[in-house]
């Protein structure tokens, strides 16, 4: 009996309504490991070059960890991925909640989903059976009224639903993959895949256990867990959630605002996190908050998921949606101007019910937002009033992006495509990398970021390395974690050197092996996570059995990063692709700590080349080495790339 | 001397439930950022505005009339 995973793959063949399981060995779980990277090896194996996104050569896997289901913090994660629809490079998406370790529960490490159906249908895992079932009936419906749906039908109150919303069905190319009705597997437009095979949702209910190898040094690790937490760097986020960054972000000038030509926002406190914690979380009324206002992933002692319910006003907010989180305050926020945290508590709600990514659809409406603003797009294009700040126009697109209405249908393209179809020189106003819009974190101040943003297989993403504070202001506190990946060195601010790019090589690929652990990046981390470097290899060793170094579990990062890149390289993209929105370099931000701060062609150019020398990677193409991929156990990629 | 006190998250809680995180404090002339962090037993690693301007030099002294944001430093999110 293997410890923390269960041996089986799940293949299901939509077309054809089949399914098979796959019992990889050891050595095949050792190498992987999960989520991501094991993700990975199955569209490389099993998915055609070239093929359609939203056609049925697309292959969705839905993949956890060899630590998944296991009594502790921050492990209930699962990965999706699949080509995306929004960048036509690979998709990749992680979400929480307790899917992941239901599905684990039921027997599986993985669903890979091929084929399309030919009528919609949902599919039923219980304890190893796998059933196909209609659902014609649930198609239309937001995620909370199919949840319940499927609940009921199936008469078990505690099945978790995966599930695609209307966006999916709509093929909204930034829609996501829900569960919880409140979990989101985000970004890249994976919930349009699922969508495009007729598949509503995944249904999962399972009785078995996770078998640890260490009993004692897993509970000692959660218990070390739960008493560090008060004390530790994650407790105001645990309490105020992600948002409680809004303040911060501000006063560093680090907080995108119309559209990403400012990085301070003069009304940020109205929709910060500690605002969003004394007014609209659930029991603020009655001081209740901590109790009723947020919500957790499975075994998680740190329940920072927020939980908003509005009963008042023009804007009331359904409870079971949950909260947004401070990427979702900004997008639909700053973004756009705007200070109304009930309008975005809403458009979350909305973005949650029918299943869309809160940063590219936000985004994308500020991005219109700004065309109109510039003059560029009139009411007779969108037929709402775009003015920065119009919380009501906000909200109304959110909701005609995700029924494909009007200058929604439009929108539900993603900003880039739209700008390519309206021309006017729209394209001016783009913050996309690849087609996928920025997440909230500005690389004018966090300048490793520009690098990483560019060259992030899956589009510009925040959550893929250690941002620069860390190495920057915040050395002191955590040199000793950063030591333990062979950071050793403060570093000026707002650098971009090759000891820069050394600090983010190093950082990307613990988080990748993050994404392929399925560890939250909350809970563990390079420095201000909950748990250290040291810990996450206790970690694996504790529920594996396996006598993991940190050394492997930097190499587990880098081999799924080289995967990713390879997957791109295979449908033709190269260093061509690597490039950041033109108005980063062109257009100073204006106000606040940030005035003035644009970025430089030619120290991102050289900083590029330093990154690629630094991944082993080949300079002129940007992608993998035969070498690079060899040392890394991925001959048979290179020999896909018939390099 | 007397300043404008206000503080986010978790730091609220060096002061009472009820003040919210906010209060006006009187320090001694010529008090500086640090100062003012040990008195609230406050840590270094935070970010700190004066008058809705970024300080990150903790020997700024402070005037009367200020107002101080001090915020938990978080990276990442
Ligand atoms: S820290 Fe938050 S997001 Fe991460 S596992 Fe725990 S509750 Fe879920």
């Amino acid at each position: 009996m293997p410890h923390g995973y269960t041996g089986n793959i799940l293949h299901v063949d939509l077309t054809h309504q089949t399914t098979t399981v796959e019992t990889p060995d050891e050595a095949f779980y050792r190498k992987y490991m999960g989520g991501s990277a094991l993700a990975m090896f199955y569209l490389l194996r099993d998915m055609p070059a070239g093929a359609d996104p939203l056609g049925p050569d697309n292959v969705l896997v839905l993949a956890l960890s060899v630590l998944t289901g296991a009594p502790l913090s921050g492990q209930s994660r699962m990965t999706a991925a699949a080509k995306s629809p929004l960048t036509g490079a690979i998709g990749d998406s992680q979400s929480g909640g307790f899917w992941p370790a239901e599905l684990k529960f039921a027997g599986f490490d993985a669903i890979v989903v091929k084929g399309a159906a030919k009528e919609p249908v949902y599919l039923w895992v219980k304890d190893g059976a796998v059933e196909f079932r209609p659902a014609a009936h649930l198609w239309g419906r937001i995620t909370g009224d199919a949840e319940d749906a499927i609940k009921a039908e199936l008469g078990d109150d505690k099945i978790e639903v995966l599930q695609v919303g209307p966006a999916g069905e709509n093929q909204v190319r930034f829609a996501a993959i829900m569960n919880m009705s409140n979990r989101a597997n985000g970004r890249t437009g994976l919930g349009a895949v699922m969508g495009s095979k007729n598949l509503k949702a995944i249904a999962v209910r399972g009785t078995s256990k996770v078998e640890v190898a260490d009993k004692q040094a897993v509970s000692d690790l959660a218990r070390w867990g739960a008493q560090n937490l008060p004390q530790s760097n994650i407790t105001g986020l645990s309490k105020y959630g992600t948002a409680e960054t809004t303040g911060a972000n501000q006063t560093i000038g680090s907080l995108p605002t119309y559209n990403y030509n400012s990085g301070v926002f003069a009304e940020w406190e109205a929709i910060d996190g500690t605002t969003m914690y004394d007014t609209i979380l659930k029991g603020a009324e009655d001081g209740k908050q901590d109790r009723l206002g947020r919500d957790t992933c499975y075994a998680c002692t740190v329940r920072c998921k927020r939980v908003v319910e509005i009963q008042e006003g023009p804007y009331k907010v359904d409870a079971r949606y949950g909260g947004p989180e401070y990427e979702t305050t900004s997008t639909f926020g700053n973004y756009a101007g705007i200070n109304d945290l009930a309008a975005i508590a809403k458009a979350n709600e909305l973005c949650n019910q029918y299943g869309m990514d809160t940063i590219s659809c936000g985004a994308t409406i500020s991005w219109a937002y700004e065309a109109y603003n510039a003059g560029k797009l009139s009411k007779g294009d969108t037929g709402l009033d775009l003015t920065w700040g119009n919380a009501e126009s906000m909200v109304k697109l959110t909701e005609m992006i995700a029924k494909r209405e009007g200058f929604g249908d439009i929108l539900a393209e993603g900003s880039a495509r739209a700008a390519e179809e309206l021309g006017r020189g729209l394209g001016d106003y783009l913050i996309t990398v690849k087609g996928q819009e920025l997440p909230a974190h500005m690389p004018q101040v966090k300048k490793s970021l520009a690098v990483i943003y560019a060259t992030n297989p899956f589009g510009a993403d925040h959550q893929s390395s250690e941002h620069d504070p860390a190495v920057e202001a915040d050395f002191e506190t955590f040199k000793d974690r950063l030591a333990m990946i062979g950071v050793n060195k403060q570093l000026p601010k707002r650098s971009l050197d090759a000891e820069k790019i050394d600090f983010a090589v190093k950082t990307q690929r613990l988080y990748s092996a993050l994404d392929s652990l399925n560890l939250c990046q909350f809970v563990f981390g390079p420095a201000w996570q909950l748990y250290g470097p040291d810990q996450t290899v206790e970690t694996v060793r504790a529920i594996t059995g396996w006598d993991v170094t940190i050394d492997e579990i930097q190499e587990l990062g880098e081999r799924r990063l080289n995967m990713l890149r390879a997957f791109n390289a295979r449908e033709g993209l190269d260093r061509k692709e690597d490039k950041l929105p033109a108005k980063l370099f062109k257009k100073a931000l204006k106000g606040g700590a940030s005035d003035g701060f644009k970025l430089d062609e030619d120290e991102f150019e050289a900083a590029l080349d330093t990154y690629y020398e630094q991944s082993g990677w080949d300079v002129e193409t940007g992608n993998p080495s035969r070498p690079t991929l060899e040392r890394l156990g991925l001959g048979w990629v290179a020999d896909q790339l018939k390099m | 001397m007397v300043i404008t006190l206000k503080l986010y998250s978790t730091l609220r809680e060096k002061l009472p439930p009820e003040a919210r995180g906010q209060a006006t404090l009187d320090l001694h002339d010529g008090a500086t950022l640090d100062d003012l962090l040990a008195h609230l037993d406050l840590p270094k690693r935070v970010v700190i505005s004066v008058n809705d301007e970024h300080e990150p030099d903790l020997t700024r002294r402070l005037n009367s009339g200020d107002l101080v944001r001090i915020f938990s430093a978080v990276g990442g999110g």
